[in-house]
């Protein structure tokens, strides 16, 4: 399911909501990123960055790596949270990791295979690699 | 049988010979073990080139995703739970190398936290981040598998 994208404002209101911290970087240093922690019982460390531009909104696939990858919970958690203003009961289950190629896979996908981003879009590392796999054994195009 | 494998020295002795110790690790390729307070407190002097090969033999790699959406690409790192954006790849992974940077210059600045945690398991890729060239740093994460 394409989870519906917040704005990265809602984003860090949810990380107040539920307990994360913000991490500061060395002084001077320009980061265009501000980034946060959530330290779990048991030593598990959650990390997260948000963009400086507040207004904008993740790509929903972007937003989906997001709450699987750092955010550890689901997007129905996600927005009960940032409307009850309660924080996440934790461990929480997180949403199945959709397939996606590998990023080494993907220049050769689109510029030798001549794949579209769109054709790329769920595509397995596996998956992937048959294509890459058939294209290199093919006998070049001579036309 | 002898069971000291590293060459030893103590810290006194260390500090008034460190440029031969120096030429020795980097030259010679001898690792030494230098100790303080007998052996309680304990230092490795390694050279550059055998740390690399140390971490280039954990086979350990960046794994990576990729996510399109409308005008957006998306490289994640599940691992270090980064994700880069960007209109095009090449944006995207370019925004990942710089949070990847930010993360490492953390995780290095408070190793005492990281690897009392999950984060531990990253050390080897930390270092090997760390080590690359910064014009390099992307190749990392384009790196093409071992076939194994």
């Amino acid at each position: 399911m394409t989870p519906k994208a917040p704005a990265f404002d809602e984003i860090e209101k949810f990380l107040k909501i539920d307990g994360w911290t913000e991490v500061t970087g060395s002084a001077g240093h320009e980061t265009s990123h501000r980034a946060f922690e959530k330290v779990l019982e048991g030593g598990q460390v959650l990390t997260t960055h948000i963009s400086h531009s507040g207004g904008k909104s993740p790509g929903p696939n972007r937003f989906g790596e997001i709450l699987r990858e750092q955010l550890k919970i689901t997007q129905r958690q996600f927005w009960d949270a940032l409307h009850s203003g309660h924080a996440v009961d934790r461990p929480a289950p997180v949403e199945e990791q959709l397939p996606a190629p590998e990023a080494w896979q993907v220049p050769i996908l689109l510029h030798q295979v001549g794949l579209s981003p769109d054709e790329l879009h769920g595509m397995s590392p596996s998956e992937a690699q048959k294509v890459i796999t058939a294209h290199w054994a093919s006998p070049p195009d001579d036309s | 049988m002898d069971d000291v494998l590293f060459f030893q020295t103590g810290f006194t002795e260390a500090k008034r010979h460190l440029s031969d110790l120096m030429t020795g690790v980097v030259h010679e390729h001898r690792p030494v073990q230098v100790n303080r307070h007998g052996e309680k407190e304990q230092m490795f002097l390694l050279a550059r080139r055998e740390l690399e090969d140390l971490l280039e033999l954990t086979g350990q790699r960046f794994e990576t995703r990729v996510f399109f959406d409308d005008g957006e690409v998306s490289v994640s790192l599940p691992a270090f739970s980064l994700i880069g954006a960007g209109e095009t790849f090449d944006a995207a992974v370019e925004d990942l190398v710089d949070l990847l940077r930010q993360y490492c210059a953390q995780y290095l600045r408070r190793l005492d936290f990281y690897r009392q945690t999950d984060r531990r398991a990253l050390l080897p890729l930390v270092f090997l981040f760390a080590l690359t060239p910064a014009a390099r740093q992307g190749d990392l994460l384009l790196k093409v598998p071992a076939r194994g």
